[in-house]
């Protein structure tokens, strides 16, 4: 049974910046085809991979070109969940997923319009069936097993879709949530850090990539009034030599970096793409393992990490990798 | 002995901060006005004391021929001990305004208009309430940007039923949702979508069954 | 702070169980929503004022087509939240995994203790898992619930027990943890962290290799 095309077909559907005129329409393809991978653009350098439920792996093909990236919906909440999860536990601030949350956001807000159109449709159709229930109301309810259920039946089952697609959306807007509250706190934690790194020209990484649009405002924004703050009720009353906010000259250095070798639990998952092969930086133990060899700089000690595995590591140890999705933090 | 008021200070910053861990809701006590004025003018007889030991200094330098190598050294060490006090003074002040701003901080996010209301008149110095309402307004501006259909300052705790059972615990008036309107009166008990009355939920009009 | 304090920490367990809901699983489901009629027809047609289109699962974290295919008592795989939602309207039961059994569970608990050194490989939820299942769904297992309950928390005193005694082995390198799941994971990081955090400290110290961490009590209020 062919269930990702179909999926991949589906997205088409929906995300308004990827259509492409020349592909075949749904009727054309056939729904039992065993087709297990399908080019949608030829330029792709990107490769999504997933396991389907059979072990199979399923490519989705994604376009590098940024108004045509084709990402199934699965696959970009499984990379949010995983980026939620790595930055909650990461020490640092971890580069904000641009393409990834532009398509959730779009998702969403797509979402939300369709939701909102069947539900006033439901409206004009029994509107007095939602409005408010008194108590009394609601004791002849209780004598059924279960009020939604018994919603549900009088409404011929036509409500389920409904009620999961708002459940749904509530989730994906609580790990969204919940990602941009942890950013912000660590945006706020290593403030001084980071205006440090916008003003050091030798990084490869500009703090434009680190922060999305907004979280650079915030970032502005939220240290130009603590430090008015500051200012105002401790500093304007130092002598001029102790007014700075970043001293790093005297015997305290005040700006907070995150601490580079934290502990944290990762979970070994190899390269993103699947292909074991082609990852050089996977090499074989003595157990015939797939393995990635990092080294603990401190104490000179040298350590197998293997595919599947769980440790308990330093960060620093562990960031390339992370930061090249083969390892998650847990 | 200079630096007693500072550790005062950041004794009393442990104690919020100790309280605070425990407890989930932030709790600001007082601004310790007075204590503080106190630390800032022990700092300016501090600087007085450093500019005093430098024209001490400079003095016996200038004194041609003598051998004071010793009393040189002593005034060296003063100035350098007198420089850590204040240094730490300094310390000690911004860390207790940073502990503070941090829970204002939360506080603001935690969206308890009412708490918030209480604070600003009492607990807090002129210039926390003014960055109180400052930062109020970054997370307004925050919120109603690209991440405005996300609700930033929502629930962060995972939606665990989209509908759900609520009594009222104090009147609220009427309520507009899309399943209709809710007449919120105490002791009443209704089910509804959970997110059309987080707000309410977090503001203390319902409770979840 | 935007995020609160006891989240910065760890995962709440209410955030576990959100991961872990995340998960597919297999179901019976008691209604049938595949339709005769070609129902990708409708998909181009979301505007919601046709009755079909409503019946149609739109699902933007998942795939939908299982469910908009469903046939009743057809076992199908779906994502757990979206099991125990329809479990909760009656339109489905869940099936129980397969190490979810007394027999797999007693096999396990044999496991834990004949191996003082290592934890049997349950799923990466298993513990989550079961309380859902045994809170949500208890009528949908073959095996008497309290039983399994019983077991299951056997399993977890065990592992229990074997990770206090494994905690001498706390050192300032590393650890490796096979076949601990996320809850356990996440109810022992705090205190993991903290230790090995710690002892890494010291080591630093010792060897003199770096004394920029040196802990004294203003250390927390460090400006930054």
């Amino acid at each position: 049974m062919d269930i990702d095309i179909e999926d991949i077909l589906a997205e088409l559907d929906r995300d308004t910046t990827a259509v492409d005129e020349s592909l075949p329409s749904h009727d054309e393809i056939p729904s039992e085809s065993n087709t297990t991978s399908h080019t949608l653009l030829n330029n792709s350098l990107e490769t999504g991979l997933n396991n389907d439920k059979n072990g199979k792996r399923i490519t989705t093909t994604v376009a590098t070109d940024n108004n045509l990236r084709i990402v199934s919906p699965e696959l970009s909440f499984k990379q949010l969940m995983t980026c939620w999860r790595n930055e909650r536990c990461a020490p640092e601030l971890l580069p904000f997923p641009h393409e990834l949350m532009k398509r959730m956001m779009s998702r969403i807000q797509e979402q939300m319009e369709y939701i909102e159109n069947i539900s006033m449709g439901f409206l004009e159709n029994d509107h007095t069936h939602y409005s408010d229930h008194s108590p009394q109301d609601r004791n002849k309810l209780a004598t059924d097993d279960d009020p939604v259920a018994t919603r549900m039946n009088s409404n011929h089952d036509s409500k389920l879709p409904l009620l999961c697609m708002e459940a749904e959306i509530e989730r994906v807007k609580f790990v969204i949530r919940s990602f941009i509250r942890c950013r912000l706190s660590k945006i706020d934690k290593f403030s001084l850090y980071l205006r440090q790194l916008k003003e050091d020209d030798t990084n490869i990484i500009s703090l434009d990539e680190i922060l999305s649009r907004e979280e650079l405002e915030y970032h502005e924004r939220h240290f130009l009034i603590s430090l008015k703050l500051l200012n105002d009720s401790v500093l304007k009353y130092m002598p001029t030599e102790l007014q700075a906010i970043n001293d790093t000259e005297g015997s305290v250095n005040m700006i907070e970096e995150p601490d580079w070798n934290k502990f944290v639990f990762i979970h070994v998952v190899g390269p993103p793409d699947g292909n074991l092969e082609k990852d050089s930086s996977l090499t074989t133990n003595e157990f015939n393992k797939y393995c990635y060899s990092v080294t603990i700089p401190e104490l000179k000690e040298d350590v197998e990490l293997t595919i599947n595995s769980i440790y308990v590591m330093r960060y620093e140890v562990i960031r390339d990798l992370l930061k090249a999705g083969k390892v998650e933090l847990i | 002995m200079y630096g007693d008021l500072a550790n005062k200070l950041i004794l009393e910053a442990k104690r919020t901060q100790q309280l605070n861990h425990k407890q989930k809701h932030a709790q600001l006590p007082m601004y310790h006005e007075d204590l503080i004025r106190n630390i800032i003018k022990e700092v300016t007889q501090l600087k007085k004391n450093t500019d005093f030991l430098k024209d001490q200094q400079e003095q016996l330098q200038n004194q041609e021929g003598n051998d004071n190598g010793l009393d040189e050294n002593v005034l060296k060490c003063q100035y350098f001990v007198t420089l850590l006090c204040m240094e730490r003074n300094k310390r000690c002040l911004l860390a207790y305004q940073k502990l503070r701003c941090d829970m204002l901080d939360s506080l603001a996010w935690s969206n308890s208009n009412s708490s918030i209301m209480e604070l600003e008149s009492n607990d807090l110095s002129h210039q926390e309430q003014e960055y109180l309402k400052e930062y109020g307004e970054l997370i307004t501006d925050l919120k109603s940007g690209e991440w405005a259909d996300i609700d930033l300052s929502g629930s962060l705790t995972p939606p665990s039923d989209v509908f759900i059972d609520v009594r009222v615990l104090k009147d609220a008036g009427e309520i507009q949702t899309e399943y209709g309107v809710f007449n919120l009166i105490k002791d009443s008990q209704f089910f509804v979508r959970q997110s059309d009355v987080e707000r309410l939920i977090q503001q203390g009009y319902l409770q979840k069954i | 702070m935007s995020l609160p304090k006891h989240l910065q920490e760890t995962f709440s367990p209410e955030e576990i169980q959100f991961i872990v809901e995340n998960e597919p699983i297999k179901i019976f489901p008691r209604i049938t929503t595949r339709q005769r009629i070609n129902h990708r027809d409708h998909n181009n047609n979301n505007k919601g004022h046709n009755d079909t289109s409503r019946r149609n699962w739109k699902l933007i974290t998942t795939k939908d087509f299982p469910l908009n295919n469903m046939v009743a008592m057809q076992t199908t795989t779906v994502t757990l939240w979206i099991a125990l939602l329809l479990k909760q309207q009656s339109k489905c039961s869940i099936i129980a995994p397969d190490w979810l059994t007394i027999r797999s569970l007693d096999q396990s608990i044999q496991y834990e203790k004949k191996h003082e050194d290592r934890f049997s490989k349950l799923p990466w939820n298993w513990l989550v898992l079961a309380q859902l299942l045994f809170g949500k769904a208890p009528d949908d297992f073959h095996d008497p619930v309290h039983e399994l309950r019983n077991r299951i928390q056997d399993l977890r005193e065990i592992r229990q027990l074997k990770v206090l005694k494994g905690l001498k082995y706390l050192n300032e390198s590393h650890l490796q943890l096979d076949n601990l799941s996320v809850l356990e994971i996440n109810e022992l990081r705090p205190f993991i962290i903290d230790i090995m955090d710690k002892l890494r400290e010291l080591h630093s110290a010792a060897h003199g290799e770096s004394n920029a961490n040196e802990a004294d009590d203003e250390e927390d209020f460090n400006f930054s």
